[in-house]
């Protein structure tokens, strides 16, 4: 019993120092919707591309976002729209109320604690898709692949249908 | 009395906005890029050549900022940018002012000054090998109070001290060959690519 009521004070107090909101238990609770497989002809780096350049005006504007271009460890060729807090630069304004709390709780201890939660997230590199267009080339310039979206009330579906259009729109990829 | 007021209001709260708008420019994937140009060349020995001339200028030199170049694995697309170093915890003290700094500077790690640094960078210019010995160009900064044009100004008088980087033969051969003349050395730099 006192263990636990240790464990909250404790994940209260971490909360109060770094903020709750965790990126990777967040993404597990929308969970994604279910890919939706596409297939083209053309050749996989021009469709990735055309996708890129169609959806860069379009979509993942925010702040902390950015459309990237990049391969998956499969090598496929893969363009995602990601979200990172690191994007938005470091401007710990956001924060204001968490520093503010953890000078009071525990001065310069606390500006450490909080500073040190800020260098571990903007020094993550992981990538934290919130939709993208999978492709791989089939040998007689054919090419499939997928499209993923994190299931985001509302947005999570539009997304799906928006990387879907594109693809449909790319290939077979424009000369 | 109100409108000399609003002549010295005016350009900070500009300048504020400006500021808060320049996140938006300074890096691909975000909007198209600000301006274009072509070149010759190749776009790795194009790309180091320039950072070497921009170092020397001092551009991009100051303490939080680092140049940096990397390599887009689909595209083959060479970037140089210049990287924000500053360690996050070192900014996040900053509001506890000069303590703050230090003790964010202590605990802080500097970031690194590649790929893998996701921060805002000040600028990133972009080498897209067109043709083997033909460079597409784009360039992506932060609006400052210089306005956006003044850095893409630096980087092009750095970028035209490193045209035909990377060639093997010299590039424009106005002249016609004399008769009879023997066939070029091979040049000891890395040889043209095909085009893909």
């Amino acid at each position: 019993m006192g263990g636990m009521l240790g464990r909250i004070a404790c994940l209260a107090v971490a909360c109060f120092l770094a903020g709750c909101a965790d990126p990777v238990e967040q993404r597990t609770r929308l969970d994604t919707l279910p890919p939706q497989p596409v297939a083209g002809k053309g050749e996989a780096v021009a469709i990735a591309q055309c996708v890129y350049d169609r959806v860069l005006t379009k979509d993942c504007q925010d702040e902390d976002q950015r459309l990237l271009l990049t391969k998956d460890m499969a090598g496929d060729i893969v363009v995602m729209c990601d979200e990172h807090p690191g994007y938005a630069g470091l401007h710990p304004t956001s924060s204001i109320p968490t520093v503010m709390g953890a000078a009071l709780l525990g001065g310069a201890i606390g500006v450490a604690a909080v500073s040190y939660q800020a260098d571990k997230e903007a020094s993550d590199t992981h990538h934290y898709p919130l939709y993208s267009l999978t492709l791989r080339a089939k040998p007689p310039g054919e090419v499939e692949g997928r499209v993923w979206a994190l299931n985001k009330p509302d947005l999570g579906s539009k997304r799906l249908a928006m990387m879907a259009e594109a693809f449909g729109a790319c290939s077979p990829a424009p000369k | 009395m109100a409108a000399r007021q609003l002549t010295v209001v005016f350009p900070v709260v500009a300048a504020l906005a400006l500021s808060a708008c320049a996140q938006r420019l300074g890096a691909p994937g975000q909007a198209p890029p600000l301006d274009t140009m072509q070149m010759t060349g190749t776009a790795k020995p194009v790309a180091q050549c320039t950072m070497e001339a921009l170092t020397a200028a001092g551009t991009c030199a100051d303490i939080d900022y680092k140049l940096g170049l990397s390599t887009n694995d689909v595209t083959g697309a060479v970037s140089l940018t210049c990287y924000n170093i500053t360690p996050a915890a070192a900014s996040a003290g900053a509001m506890f002012g000069l303590v703050g700094v230090l003790v964010g500077y202590a605990v802080g790690t500097e970031a690194p000054a590649d790929e893998t640094n996701k921060r805002p960078p000040r600028f990133t210019t972009v080498l897209q090998q067109t043709k083997p010995d033909a460079l597409d160009v784009s360039f992506w900064v932060h609006t400052s109070v210089s306005g956006p044009e003044s850095s893409i100004a630096d980087i092009k008088t750095a970028l035209k001290t490193c045209e035909g980087k990377g060639l093997t033969v010299a590039a424009p051969a106005p002249a016609a060959p004399a008769p009879g003349a023997s066939p070029a050395p091979a040049a000891a730099s890395a040889p043209v690519k095909p085009a893909s």
